[in-house]
């Protein structure tokens, strides 16, 4: 018994509740016997990882459910220790780069030489060869990327990758031309809905449907969070009835406080008190690029159409900047000022930026 | 150049410059010999030339490539080799071959040349000119080297001769002979140099190849070996033409006036290499020359001196073992710390100042003056953990014996910021020890010896981490600038007595320009006097060399980028022109350095200030400058890309200009300290949530990469699991509210969660859950709002029906899933 995340997880390709031809052709792929690199893309909580667990399935059996978590050390070049836990079945293993900070590139090339130098023992095995599963793999960093161009050629007697990444974008082209590139889709409004009812019935109550859509509309296409929130909410209140306020997380409504905080005033000391807000965010590990995108979105719902085209553009290009420096703080700093000096200006004076200018 | 060269054969291999010069010369009969003369000069140059070749030797380094030079002289054929002494000229005297291996063996000489081609006459004016040219090509080598004067070996009754470069090596040059004589194999089968038999020294490189030159022995052994030869001779004096003996008294006499010109070369070439050094060494720094050298001679703020030499006096009683009566009521009143050894509380001094106030002389000075003889351990000495030990206990624990002249040791510790290295082995860790009577070997039970004598440490920043773990023990003592008046006044006496004009305005300058360093103005005032004997404020603002690049601090780069310098102190400043401050700051930034301390403190303190444009455009320009300055000490820092690091101080100067106000003096930069209490806290939330995924089922794990299970997972199941139950006893509960307990429990046991009974910090008992995920629903201390307040009986009704549960399935679980168990810690259902 476990959360209904993991709970009414679909286990095999034909439990999966929408984009049914791509789980046809990924059952096709896994018959054929000339199993690809595969590169599963979508947003996030759109279903990646089900589906690769669904085709690790499909391929090996029910064995891949058996997972054990493993310690490894690795030494990076400079000697230190990285101490790294691994999820592997005797099927596949699974590393997400997060985990290892900027070493990835030693834990990549290290896990995947292992595998791919020894055979696959198990004679009833289904499969000659092992499966690595990168997750958030477009969170590796570059070297990384270079580190599996070519094992992922050579080595492809004993190993498939399966990448699960956001987006292609962050991926280099090289791994992308070597990958079968698999989209999965945020599910629609109504297979979320159908996805909440099927766990109401599994789960024996009725959902009304206000309740489902307002956690469909606050989970903007993610259903592992719909899930999550729908948990929750019938946690906190069993019937499910009235008036609801659907669980959100903190962080959010903390960036939408955020937003509001430069939208109300624009100075220097507001300034000051909003870079108080962005260090408790960061302080609570949330992502900078997470904290960015939210409070530009929760900006983008309360402006005017004119300061939104604005807003989007300078998030974009504040964001490629904490990516290139090493400072996050800054760099968030930077954003607030500058969407406050568009603010203002537009408030005040009416004036824009060209954008296009920049 | 008159030569006269009659024969002088020679060939080499290599070197075609040196196969130039030795080029056979077609005999020249006309030309006057000038044996002696020629000689000295010859042999100078063989010399030269010699050095020549093994230069060449060494420099091609090829073993193969060896030379051969021979030189053969008919008659009375002297060889000249002016043009080796040209290009013996660009020669680096500095550069002396020492590593060729030379075996010489003594050739004897080729019977074909006879001496019946000696010429007859040789001029006296060609001989001084000979003489003046020797002198010359000396005075470009060392004056040593022209002790040898040679002997003209080529008498008339030689056939042939090869002069040996290895014998005149070992009497002309030193160094060369050490290298030469130790390996060659001398074989002088005739010493009679004037004797017919002549020999030519064959000389064999470590290579192989053969060397033959003609040979001279010691001027010393020459005139016994002349006169020896000459009486071995008589007999056959009778068979030599007259012109023949008459050169060779000749050829004595000019021998004898050579050596005396070349001793009076000698003497003077001496004397003016000795002078210029003895005038250096009798004039010495200013600084050493007025440092003072009493207690009354003292430059500086008395308390401070007076401070010092108190606390000196408070070790009088435990090392002179004599009452310090004056200050003995007062201290007893004061602190009532009574030391078995009557040793002060803190048992060691530690000065701290800029450089230059003369901490280092006050520290001698005042140890004198209380009786002590002192041992100074500074940046030059070796400074480990092993010093203290060794250097510091020795001198302390000799007492009073004959080195100390009956005195007891005070050690001063000069620069002890400089004492780096941390761990258990630094210097600064050894040091507490001995303060603290820590025994030496821990194990052992053997008291440690206390620590029964002063010890003053020096040091300039002490703040500097290195000095952190000493300053508890320390008594500290802070230096400040000597008022400028005093230190007027002793500049002025001292520029009277070294005889250089200097009013006060100038002085004043000084004092001001090097912010009271005493050493500098000292330096500057010397540096001046060594071009004129006028101080004039030109001079001073030319002399940068009395500038030293002191370290700015950080402090001070923050109020030059924040404050602009006002225009009063602009003009009475030095070298600052007006409405120019790049180069300023760009100067303060980088004697800073620390670039990053400098941005986070410019960052967290500019939004206190008073923007200039209320537009907070200047902000945005602000904030792109600092964006470079991320991207470029990213660039730095992550890539190794050194070379942008000169531009990094050009990225913060923009501050200057789009913040600087003169009211920003108001309030003073801070510390910066937001972000690095942000990274704490996030290590520690980092840290549990490591410590939540240890207990999490592998499936979760993998469904759930760390972002997702902080921006989703956490936050939600903070929800679920805090559902509103009632705080009653688990058997009347409704039958809903069981089903929500029950599901809790099966929830929060996979997880890992638990709650633990723990005492508040007002002593109230609380229950606290494991891993303390909830600090991530907390934000600025805040619950929000829709999570119910969880009461203590609650979550301790949840608590005991986990622990129950625990109980009955301690290995299994309630889930059909073994692998969720199978990494769960033991502990966690112990019953506390």
């Amino acid at each position: 018994m476990s959360l209904w995340v993991d709970k009414y997880r679909p286990r095999t390709l034909d439990e999966l509740h929408y984009h049914d031809q791509l789980s046809a052709r990924l059952r096709s792929l896994a018959a054929s016997g000339d199993f690809p690199h595969i590169l599963f893309y979508g947003p996030s909580g759109a279903g990646k990882k089900t589906r690769i667990m669904c085709t690790l399935r499909e391929l090996y059996g029910p064995g891949v459910e058996k997972l054990r978590i493993d310690q490894r050390v690795f030494v990076t070049p400079s000697n230190r220790k990285l101490d790294v836990n691994v999820v592997q079945s005797n099927y596949h293993i699974e590393l997400t780069p997060s985990d290892v900070g900027m070493y990835d590139r030693v834990v990549i090339q290290d896990i995947l030489k292992e595998i791919a130098q020894t055979q696959q023992v198990d004679l009833n095995a289904k499969q000659r060869f092992k499966v690595v599963i990168i997750n958030e793999a477009d969170a590796l960093t570059r070297d990384a990327q270079a580190a599996l161009r070519r094992t992922m050629e050579k080595y492809m007697n004993n190993m498939r990758l399966i990448l699960c990444a956001g987006s292609t974008s962050k991926i280099i082209a090289p791994i992308r031309s070597r990958c079968l590139l698999v989209r999965v889709a945020a599910p629609t409004d109504d297979e979320m809905s159908k996805v909440l009812h099927h766990v109401a019935k599994k789960e024996r109550f009725h959902l009304p449907d206000p309740a489902s859509d307002a956690i469909i509309s606050s989970s903007s296409g993610n259903l592992r969070k719909a899930l999550l929130v729908f948990e929750a909410m019938k946690m906190q209140r069993p019937d499910l009835s009235g008036d609801l306020d659907v669980a959100k997380p903190d962080w959010e409504t903390y960036c939408g406080k955020v937003a509001d905080a430069i939208l109300s005033e624009q100075s220097a000391q507001k300034l000051l008190e909003i870079r108080g807000k962005l260090y408790e965010l960061l302080s609570h590990c949330i992502p900078p690029t997470v904290v960015m995108k939210t409070i530009s979105e929760r900006l983008v719902e309360k402006v005017d159409d004119e300061v939104k085209k604005q807003i989007v553009h300078w998030t974009a290009y504040y964001e490629l900047r904490m990516r290139v420096g090493s400072k996050k703080i800054f760099h968030l700093e930077a954003f607030v000022a500058k969407i406050m000096m568009v603010y203002k200006n537009y408030t005040l004076m009416g004036m824009m930026d060209d954008i296009d200018m920049f | 150049m008159s030569t006269s060269i009659q024969s002088s054969q020679s060939y080499m291999t290599t070197s075609s410059l040196l196969l130039d010069a030795l080029a056979p010369r077609p005999p020249d009969q006309n030309s006057p010999t000038v044996l002696v003369d020629k000689d000295i000069n010859s042999t100078m140059e063989i010399d030269a030339e010699f050095e020549m070749l093994e230069q060449e030797d060494r420099m091609t380094k090829s073993s193969r490539t060896g030379f051969e030079v021979s030189k053969r002289f008919s008659g009375a054929g002297t060889m000249s080799l002016n043009q080796f002494g040209q290009t013996h000229e660009d020669q680096d005297e500095g550069e002396r071959p020492t590593g060729t291996n030379m075996a010489i063996s003594v050739d004897s000489p080729p019977p074909g040349d006879a001496f019946d081609e000696e010429p007859e006459g040789w001029e006296e004016e060609a001989s001084m000119e000979e003489m003046e040219r020797a002198k010359r090509s000396l005075a470009m080598q060392k004056p040593v080297s022209s002790v040898n004067t040679g002997v003209n070996p080529k008498s008339s009754s030689s056939s042939s001769r090869s002069m040996s470069s290895g014998k005149h090596h070992s009497v002309g040059r030193p160094a060369m002979s050490v290298a030469s004589t130790s390996t060659s194999e001398f074989q002088p089968l005739d010493d009679g140099i004037f004797g017919p038999s002549l020999q030519g020294l064959r000389a064999e490189t470590a290579s192989g190849s053969v060397i033959s030159f003609k040979r001279r022995s010691k001027p010393a052994v020459k005139s016994v070996a002349g006169e020896s030869g000459h009486s071995s001779d008589i007999s056959h004096l009778l068979g030599q033409p007259l012109h023949h003996l008459l050169a060779e008294v000749q050829e004595l006499k000019s021998r004898e006036r050579a050596l005396k010109m070349q001793k009076q070369y000698d003497d003077e070439a001496r004397l003016n290499v000795a002078t210029p050094v003895a005038g250096s060494s009798c004039t010495s720094m200013w600084v050493d020359k007025y440092r003072p050298k009493r207690f009354s001679d003292l430059l500086g703020d008395d308390r401070i001196h007076r401070e010092v030499l108190s606390w000196l006096k408070e070790w009088d009683r435990c090392v002179f073992r004599r009452a310090n009566t004056v200050r003995k009521r007062r201290m007893d009143e004061e602190n009532a710390y009574n030391d078995p050894l009557d040793r002060p509380k803190d048992r060691v001094l530690l000065l701290s100042g800029p450089p230059g106030l003369g901490k280092t002389t006050l520290a001698h000075i005042i140890a004198r003056q209380a009786g002590y003889k002192t041992l100074e351990i500074n940046a030059s000495d070796d400074r480990s953990a092993s010093t203290v030990n060794t250097r510091i206990k020795n001198a302390i624990e000799a007492g009073t014996g004959l080195a100390s002249e009956g005195r007891p040791t005070c050690v001063i510790i000069d620069e002890i910021d400089g004492a780096g290295g941390g761990g258990d082995h630094s210097f600064v860790k050894g040091l507490i020890k001995l303060i603290q009577d820590v025994p030496a070997r821990r194990k052992t039970n053997t008291p440690a010896k206390p620590l029964r004598r002063p010890i003053i440490c020096i040091c300039n920043d002490l703040y500097a981490n290195t000095l952190r773990p000493l300053r508890p023990f320390a008594r500290v003592v802070r230096f400040r600038q000597a008022q400028s008046q005093l230190l007027v006044k002793r500049l002025r006496d001292v520029c009277a007595q070294e005889k250089l004009e200097a009013d006060l305005r100038v002085l004043t300058m000084l004092v001001e320009m090097t912010t009271g360093d005493v050493r500098s103005c000292l330096n500057t005032l010397q540096f001046i006097k060594s071009k004129s004997s006028v101080v004039t404020p030109e001079a001073i603002k030319t002399s940068s060399v009395g500038l030293k690049d002191s370290g700015t601090t950080l402090q001070t780069v923050w109020n030059n980028l924040f404050i602009p310098i006002a225009a009063k102190t602009r003009r009475k400043q030095i070298g600052i022109d007006d409405g120019k401050y790049v180069n300023r700051l760009v100067d303060d930034i980088f004697s800073c350095g620390d670039y990053d301390k400098l941005v986070q403190g410019l960052f967290e303190h500019y939004p206190k200030l008073k923007p200039l444009d209320a537009s907070l455009a200047n902000l945005g320009k602000l904030h792109s400058w600092i964006g470079y300055y991320d991207a470029l000490s990213g660039r730095v820092n992550e890539r190794m890309e050194f070379e942008l690091a000169g531009y990094i101080p050009y990225s913060l100067v923009p501050w200057y200009s789009h913040m600087a106000a003169p009211a920003n003096n108001t309030k003073a930069t801070e510390w910066p300290k937001a972000d690095y209490e942000s990274y704490q806290t996030r290590v520690v939330n980092e840290e549990i949530v490591t410590s939540l995924k240890k207990t999490m089922p592998g499936i979760l794990r993998s469904l759930f990469p760390t972002t997702t299970l902080l921006t989703e997972l956490i936050p939600l199941l903070m929800r679920i699991i805090t559902p509103p139950l009632r705080p009653v006893n688990a058997i009347i509960v409704k039958a809903d509210e069981k089903a929500t307990l029950n599901r809790l429990v099966e929830l929060m046991i996979p997880l890992g969660l638990s709650f633990w009974q723990e005492k508040g910090e007002n002593g109230q008992p609380m229950m606290r859950l494991e891993p303390p995920i909830d600090v991530f629903i907390h934000y600025e201390g805040k619950r929000a709002d829709d999570i119910a307040a969880s009461r203590f009986a609650v979550r301790q009704l949840i608590a005991q029906a986990v622990r129950l549960r625990c109980l009955i399935e301690p290995i299994h679980g309630p889930s059909a899933d073994k692998g969720y168990f199978s990494f769960w810690p033991d502990d966690r259902w112990r019953l506390n």
